[in-house]
């Protein structure tokens, strides 16, 4: 009675878990059989006839590829940097120096965050960029889209700082550090794995946005991927399935590298992670 | 181990040594440090000790630096270092999680003092290596903390307080987080250690035996404010207050609540259902009073006697060496030690004879009465 209950348990969850990891599975399959079909659709099928031919023509687009080799590169770079530095240090100052009412500030960060970037914000932004000769730079679009994350990047980070004892700290100063030594020796390569976390995170942000690069960047040559894969697009405004899941693919792999890397090289260790203390 | 070079040797007896003067530390409303006047001399072994929350820890965290006094003073080797930052002050401290970086080497661990100062790596590694050997972690030295045990990470912790050959030690609670088999060892450990480096040493603790065991004195401190200071041998044999006596020895010092008549052939102590004659002994006065009495200066006899307090036998616990026997006096529950393996044979009706030298009197604030 009571196995047979348990294997029909076990039936209906994995028939669930089967349904859902097809849902979810099904896009990723097109993008990576799409590209080499010469003859693409919307279904996911086994390339036939298989060809490289649909990669080659993407490569001849210069346009397309410089936004992705380069503006994308360029920008999500930057707002990743800068997102990682700021919200440590950002982070840091809110967790250990004794601020009345910081964690109602950091709240308060949080909740405006998705009004920054969002489109609500669309003609301050525009029009603050526009005063400060920012439209149309990499600087501007790197900028907005940092000031956008660094709320939720601090939330995060904070976590990581609350979790490393002050006793690490304390022991650096009395061991005769300067304030800036035990940063730099200490403080920041404890804090490496959750640093590492908004880096990452920030940069899949930037990747995928669209909306502020195609409103802050006027010329083509400054264009990031999410705008540029528009040039694939018919000039009725359907995309050209071959030539677009190409270049998605291409558009995919840096995120993946970049993912890969940080987990070979750090490991992506989340909350209290640094208790193991490393490896 | 030749830690302390000569020069720097001689040249500290005569100036370092700890002083506290009129500390004081306030959190908001909370008094942690309450007007603590203490002064340390070159090279002792010093015990802070008293119950949880007492102070101990924001008293350490005072001297080293990483706490600003509300009020009062600090001196270290002669020299205030009340307004200094904790570099300046050429102390080392042992924290109670130890702190060990969990990204460094042991090695990298116990030579960051070395490397804050600018020392060159070579010398760094070369000095590492040398107290390593001292405190046998030498092997360890390639690891991370969290590759080492609890005992070996301690000794990795006292060997970065070690190596910059501090003018003072701050310890705190260090021993905590070892079993208790380990411990024993580290206190022995510890206490060598200190004789051979001979570096004035503060340490913090809530374990009376400990501070028994390792200090030349000890400071006891109830809710910020120290209530005695003396060796080991004093704080047991001549506690100033009550709460000092019922917090030193294990199991703490019996206090018996009641009177002290006097007729013809002395004083007498009226306690819960029996009176005993104290003799001459000194500060009995007329009046209320608390019968102070160590388990270890009581005889249990099974037949009554004119200077015994008659009891029901509660409980009797053989430690091995030792037997610990709880007898009722009337509400009061009385420890007794016994320094034998033999069960004793008794009956529910016991009388305990206290060794008359050994009885301590307190009036009922507390006070000891001379
Ligand atoms: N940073 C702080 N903010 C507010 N109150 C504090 C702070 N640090 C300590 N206290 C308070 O000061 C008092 C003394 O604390 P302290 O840590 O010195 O005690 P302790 O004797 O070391 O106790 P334990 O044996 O538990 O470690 C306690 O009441 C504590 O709650
Ligand atoms: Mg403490």
């Amino acid at each position: 009675m009571r196995s047979a209950r348990f294997v029909l348990v076990r039936l209906g969850f994995m028939l669930v878990t089967s349904l859902l990891g097809t849902f979810f599975l099904l896009p990723v399959l097109w993008l990576v059989t799409a590209p080499f079909n010469a003859q693409a659709t919307l279904r996911v099928e086994w390339p036939s006839p298989f060809t490289l031919q649909n990669f080659g023509e993407v490569f001849r687009n210069t346009f397309a590829i410089r936004a992705l080799f380069l503006n994308s590169i360029l920008q999500a770079g930057g707002t990743m940097l800068g997102t990682a530095v700021i919200a440590t240090l950002a982070a840091y100052a809110l967790s250990r120096l004794e601020i009345k009412g910081r964690n109602l500030f950091v709240y308060l960060l949080v909740l405006f965050s998705s009004v920054v970037t969002g489109t609500a914000a669309m003609v301050p932004i525009f029009l603050l960029l526009y005063y400060l000769r920012l439209i149309d730079t990499h600087l501007g679009v790197i900028l907005v889209l940092t000031g956008g994350l660094l709320p939720t990047g601090i939330f995060l980070m904070r976590d990581f700082v609350e979790s490393m004892p002050r006793s690490y700290e304390e022991s650096a100063l009395v061991s005769g550090a300067t304030a800036w030594q035990m940063f730099r020796d200490v403080v920041l390569p404890v804090l490496r794995p959750g640093m590492m976390v908004v880096a990452v995170w920030a940069f899949v942000n930037a990747w995928g946005n669209f909306l502020i690069p195609a409103i802050l960047i006027r010329s083509p040559e400054k264009m990031p991927a999410p705008v540029a894969i528009y040039s694939f697009y018919t000039e009725g405004g359907t995309p050209v399935l071959t030539l677009v899941s190409a270049y998605s693919l291409l558009y995919a792999l840096p995120v993946v590298i970049l993912y890969l890397f940080v987990n070979w090289r750090y490991g992506f260790r989340f909350f209290g992670g640094i208790k193991g203390g490393g490896k | 181990m030749k830690l302390q070079t000569e020069k720097k040797k001689s040249h500290r007896i005569y100036e370092a040594h700890v002083v506290l003067q009129d500390l004081t530390k306030h959190f908001g409303a909370v008094v942690a440090v309450d007007h603590v006047d203490l002064t340390i001399s070159e090279g002792e072994f010093f015990a802070l000790l008293g119950p949880s929350g007492c102070g101990k820890t924001t008293t350490l965290r005072l001297i080293a630096g990483l706490e600003k006094p509300t009020e009062g003073k600090i001196f270290l080797g002669g020299k205030d270092v009340t307004n200094l930052a904790p570099r300046e002050r050429d102390v080392a401290m042992v924290f109670q999680d130890y702190a060990l970086y969990p990204h460094m080497t042991l090695r990298d661990n116990i030579g960051y003092p070395l490397k804050v100062r600018g020392v060159p790596r070579k010398q760094i590694y070369a000095k590492v290596e040398e107290v390593a050997r001292h405190l046998k972690i030498e092997d360890l030295l390639n690891r991370r903390p969290s590759q080492v045990s609890g005992g070996q990470q301690q000794r990795a912790a006292v060997a970065r307080a070690l190596v910059h050959e501090p003018q003072v030690f701050l310890f705190d609670e260090p021993l905590s987080n070892l079993d208790a088999k380990l411990r024993l060892e580290a206190r022995a450990f510890l206490k060598h250690l200190q004789r051979e480096v001979g570096v004035t040493t503060i340490y913090v603790t809530h374990d009376q035996a400990e501070a028994m065991a390792m200090a030349d004195r000890i400071a006891i401190m109830f809710t910020g404010r120290i209530c005695q200071v003396g060796s080991p041998v004093e704080v047991y044999r001549h506690p100033l207050s009550k709460e000092v006596a019922a917090f030193i020895g294990n199991p703490p010092m019996n206090l018996i609540p009641g009177h002290i008549t006097r007729e013809e052939g002395g004083h007498f102590f009226i306690g819960p259902g029996f009176s005993i004659s104290l003799g001459g002994i000194p500060g009995a006065q007329e009046g209320e009073v608390f019968l102070g009495i160590r388990p270890e200066h009581i005889r249990v006899l099974s037949e009554p006697h004119p200077q015994a307090i008659p009891g029901k036998l509660y409980a009797v616990q053989p430690l091995g060496p030792e037997l610990l026997i709880t007898v009722q006096v009337g509400e009061i529950p009385v420890s007794v030690r016994l320094f034998t393996d033999d069960l004793p044979q008794l009956e529910e009706d016991v009388w305990l004879l206290p060794t008359l030298e050994r009885v301590h009197l307190f009036d009922p604030t507390g006070k000891r009465l001379e």
